[in-house]
């Protein structure tokens, strides 16, 4: 199955499986679950670990702390999917860091957007 | 020639043109440079040809503020000296290093990185490193696979190092035994120096050893190459016509203490393997990853360089400052090969999952002067009669400000690149910290206690390593330091000493 079946006009919460992990869609806001799967992250660290260091982002971040916010900051194009997607959330990552948009999370210098990635993931993950 | 000073017969008067003090890196190298010239040079060795315990108690001392390594384990005494346990890494300090810098207190050297070139040039040969190149582009056509990371060049750039233990002591014994003009006499510590009634002559030097004997050495200029604590112990400790000690007329001597902090700062996670050999810290050459003096500039920090090594072993070695505070020198050494054969064996266990391609951040970074930082006398004296040593190392919010700064540049470029990330280690989460963590490190290297400026009231020596309103006095070695760079000091030390006896050499 694609994973951009999953996405678009979805009421209520459904629960789907990328790369080991659970994301869920939400009524107030549609997007594409792989924004919350930080790709570069995924290859130095666990699931566990992406959960812990989004968990610690929402709290160093209070205002973001829901799917919610996390969502609206994130998504940039609501129309892209799959490649694109990938690509763009990899761009906005690159630009953050040239423009010293990051957060020390834990001690790890990170991008505002794959920190966001990692906090959205831990919400998700704290519905289950 | 060579003369072992407990056989001569005691009260006995030694005398020649030139007299260096000390058979270190510094010493040997301008004795070797004075080897058939013509002029007789007399070289004291406070020790003997091996490590003995008698001499090393000689440079025991006690410190104070931030937490220091037993003195006499920082420093070998004899014949060789430091360089019996150095590591052999070097590099030439930046053009950065020599320059005022605003926001660096009393930064600034009267000489300049082009002035100490040749001399570089020819520590090379001294210290038996490779050609005096240190451009990545150049090691580059000469090696393979010395790839940089695809990092901003603007902001970060590779800093290329040569390494070579030589070991002085085994490498020049017999060129120095054999030489016709160069005398050295071992167990020849210096224990005053007396100048004329106006403190502006050196007249002689008295010597001594653990028989009891007492020797005079006379010359037209005596060059003290002791290393920066000994040598500005010796000048405070010469106090029978100067009160304050000799060359101390502003209260210089001893102040400015520097060392370099080498410190564990963070970890570089690669994303996916990076093939290169330019940053293996076994390499020769390799790289250090530093920051461009632009970037120094914009953001006001020291200058400093982040060495890679594997996290896997890193994670597992105990910060020297920790594992060798023992008061047996030879304990130390073996504690520190056992804690490295005990991380060897741990990084085995280490071999699969991201954690192969993560590396340990070591800075190495300059100290900003600081009057504070100081090398006193103490109220105990050693066996031959010498006030023994203090130190008191103390460091500022400005070097903690810059090692932060130095890993976020690193980082974000990391980031940018996107070759990997970086994690800080807890001690510099918070940039309103300015405490230290229980591993930080020196370098074991001492400078700036008998610092170079063109002010006598700032300086100990002028630009041509003249004690001030000494006309015969000179200092050689890493206690002229101005600011104390990057880089292992040794190459530097070299370089300024062969600097020095060349100015030596116009004046005979």
């Amino acid at each position: 199955m694609k994973r951009r079946e999953f996405i678009f006009g979805v009421v209520g919460v459904t629960v789907v499986s990328i790369s080991g992990t659970y994301f869920y869609l939400n009524r107030d806001i549609d997007y594409n679950p792989l924004i919350a799967e930080p790709q570069s992250l995924s290859l130095i660290w666990d699931t566990e670990t992406i959960i812990a260091i989004g968990n610690q982002y929402r709290i160093q971040y209070v205002v973001e702390n829901n799917e919610q916010a996390l969502a609206k900051r994130l998504v940039r194009n609501f129309s892209d999917s799959g490649e694109e997607l990938i690509k763009s959330m990899n761009q906005k990552i690159k630009e953050d860091f040239e423009e010293e948009n990051t957060v020390l999370i834990d001690g790890w210098i990170l991008s505002k957007t794959e920190a966001r990635q990692c906090a959205l993931l831990s919400t998700l993950q704290s519905k289950r | 020639m060579h003369t072992d000073a407990r056989h001569l017969p005691n009260k006995s008067t030694i005398e020649g043109d030139i007299c260096i003090i000390g058979a270190g890196a510094a010493g040997i190298s301008m004795a070797l440079d004075w080897s058939k010239t013509g002029h007789k040079v007399i070289l004291l060795e406070g020790g003997g040809f091996e490590y003995e315990n008698e001499l090393q108690d000689l440079y025991r001392g006690t410190s104070t503020g931030q937490k220091y390594y037993p003195l006499h384990g920082t420093r070998l005494h004899y014949f060789g000296g430091t360089t019996g346990h150095w590591a052999g890494f070097c590099s030439p300090f930046d053009d950065i290093d020599f320059e005022k810098r605003d926001w660096v207190p009393e930064s600034g050297w009267p000489i300049t990185k082009q002035d100490l070139d040749p001399f570089y040039a020819k520590a090379h040969k001294v210290l038996q490193l490779g050609p005096y190149e240190y451009d990545l582009n150049y090691w580059k056509n000469e090696l393979p696979n010395l790839n940089p990371f695809p990092i901003d060049e603007n902001l970060v750039w590779n800093k290329m190092w040569q390494f070579n233990a030589a070991r002085f002591g085994t490498l020049y014994k017999d060129e120095i035994i054999n030489s016709s003009n160069v005398h050295l006499y071992s167990y020849a510590n210096v224990v005053d120096i007396l100048t004329n009634e106006n403190v502006s002559t050196v007249n002689e030097l008295v010597i001594k050893n653990h028989t009891g004997k007492t020797h005079t050495v006379k010359a037209k200029h005596f060059v003290m190459a002791c290393g920066a604590i000994q040598n500005a112990r010796m000048l405070l400790a010469s106090n029978s016509q100067a009160k304050q000690g000799l060359g101390n007329d502003y209260d210089i001597v001893g102040r400015y203490f520097m060392e370099h902090l080498e410190i564990a700062t963070g970890e570089l996670w690669l994303l996916k393997s990076f093939a290169t050999d330019l940053y293996n810290y076994t390499g020769n050459p390799r790289a250090e990853l530093a920051i461009t003096k632009n970037a120094q500039i914009e953001n006001k920090i020291l200058n400093g360089t982040l060495s890679l090594s594997p996290l896997s072993h890193a994670m597992h070695v105990v910060p020297r400052i920790e594992l060798l505070q023992v008061d047996d020198y030879n304990e130390a050494v073996r504690r520190f090969f056992e804690n490295q054969a005990e991380a060897n064996e741990k990084a085995k266990l280490e071999s699969t999952g991201s954690i192969t391609r993560a590396f340990e951040f070591a800075i190495r970074i300059e100290q900003a002067p600081n009057p504070n930082s100081r090398i006193t006398l103490g109220p105990e004296k050693d066996e031959l009669g010498v006030p023994r040593t203090n130190l008191n190392w103390e460091l500022t919010a400005l070097d903690k400000r810059s090692i932060r700064k130095i890993n976020e540049l690193v980082g974000t470029q990391a980031g940018k690149a996107n070759i990997g990330r970086v994690k800080l280690r807890d001690f510099l989460w918070d940039e309103n910290d300015d405490s230290w963590p229980s591993g930080t490190n020196g370098g074991w290297h001492h400078m700036g206690t008998t610092r170079m400026s063109v002010d006598p009231k700032k300086g100990v020596v002028n630009e041509n390593c003249q004690v001030y309103g000494i006309n015969n006095l000179y200092i050689a070695g890493s206690g002229c330091f101005a600011t104390s760079g990057a880089p292992n000091p040794t190459l530097t030390l070299v370089a300024l000493s062969l600097r020095l006896s060349n100015y030596l050499k116009g004046k005979m």
